[in-house]
């Protein structure tokens, strides 16, 4: 593991216990400073990732154990995508000159994907993350989860063969209300929050 | 000293024998370790050593300050503050009492095994 990997996993970890940006910057110095004057890899020196971030973060007044999945991240992925699937049937209906109609169908796909993306493929997502790769959790992440999310709602009915409508609105009101929640969950995505920071000397 | 000792030892004392390495004057977590090893402590990798300077720096024991490295990463200093040096006074009385009621029991039985 080059020195780079075993950073970008600790990364990873301590971000999976919350421990805050400026801190990690902090942690990540220090060791890099370690290496530099003991001329040790990073195994030898801080023993095995996992292990590591874990005695940081309780070193740190955090929890010792890791969110499987990041559950902001998640609830905002899940928002943004609800809302541009609305967005796109109120525009839908709005062109057919109908109502948006929500089936029961849908409600059941909606429901069983999001329990599929929460607790299957985040986690998995996450932790492959943690063992591959060094960053992109929440791309990676959001996009599995619309993808599953897309496919289950576009079969919905079909797969249920439950078309019953639970509720019907007027296409002009669900478009624009579903506009403004798809601007509303871009902001979280958007805005840089937390990052990791170099200390200042 | 024996490198197979027990490490859950140097886990109870190692926060009071860094905060006795501190009173010579601040220090960085490397230059840290040197001395714990040259005090007889055995190597001390930074995995061990950089999670107890965390805790002692939430507890407030100790403080720390930042310098610019020459083109590398920057170097984290730490120095004793009075809580720190309140806590070494105490602490180590306290630990000092428990050794040696420690080393009187083993000492006994050792040599009771012995004969």
């Amino acid at each position: 593991m080059t020195d780079k990997t075993y950073f970008d996993d600790l990364v990873i970890h301590l971000r999976l216990r919350r421990v805050p940006g400026e801190e990690i910057g902090a942690l990540l110095e220090e060791a890099r400073h370690h290496l530099q004057v003991s001329g040790e890899s990073p195994e030898e020196a801080f023993g095995p990732v996992e292990d590591y971030a874990r005695d940081l973060a309780v070193s740190k007044g955090m929890g010792d154990t890791p969110q499987s999945w990041p559950r902001r991240e998640f609830m905002v992925a899940t928002a943004h995508f609800a809302s541009w699937y609305l967005l796109m049937s109120a525009v839908v209906a709005w062109a057919l000159g109908e109502p948006v109609r929500v089936t029961r169908g849908m409600m059941i796909t909606v429901l069983l994907g999001l329990l599929l993306a929460a607790k299957v493929v985040w986690p998995a997502l996450v932790a492959y993350a943690a063992r591959k790769q060094g960053s992109g959790i929440p791309v990676l992440a959001m996009l599995g989860t619309v993808a599953i999310a897309a496919l289950v709602v576009g079969l919905g009915d079909k797969l249920f063969f439950s078309f019953q409508v639970l509720l019907s609105a007027p296409a002009p009101v669900v478009a624009v209300g579903s506009l403004v929640l798809v601007v509303a969950s871009m902001i979280p995505l958007i805005r840089r929050g937390d990052p990791v920071k170099r200390p200042e000397a | 000293m024996n490198q197979r000792r027990d490490p859950q030892w140097l886990r109870g004392v190692l926060p009071l024998c860094i905060l006795s390495v501190l009173t010579e004057g601040e220090q960085y977590g490397y230059d840290l370790s040197r001395k714990l090893e040259d005090a007889g402590l055995g190597s001390i990798k930074g995995g061990t050593l950089y999670p107890v300077l965390g805790r002692i720096e939430s507890d407030g024991l100790v403080a720390v300050r930042w310098e610019s490295g020459a083109g590398g990463p920057s170097r984290k200093y730490y120095r004793l503050t009075d809580d720190g040096r309140s806590f070494l006074a105490n602490g180590g009385n306290e630990w000092l009492e428990f050794n040696d009621t420690a080393a009187r029991l083993l000492r006994a039985a050792v040599a009771e095994v012995g004969r």
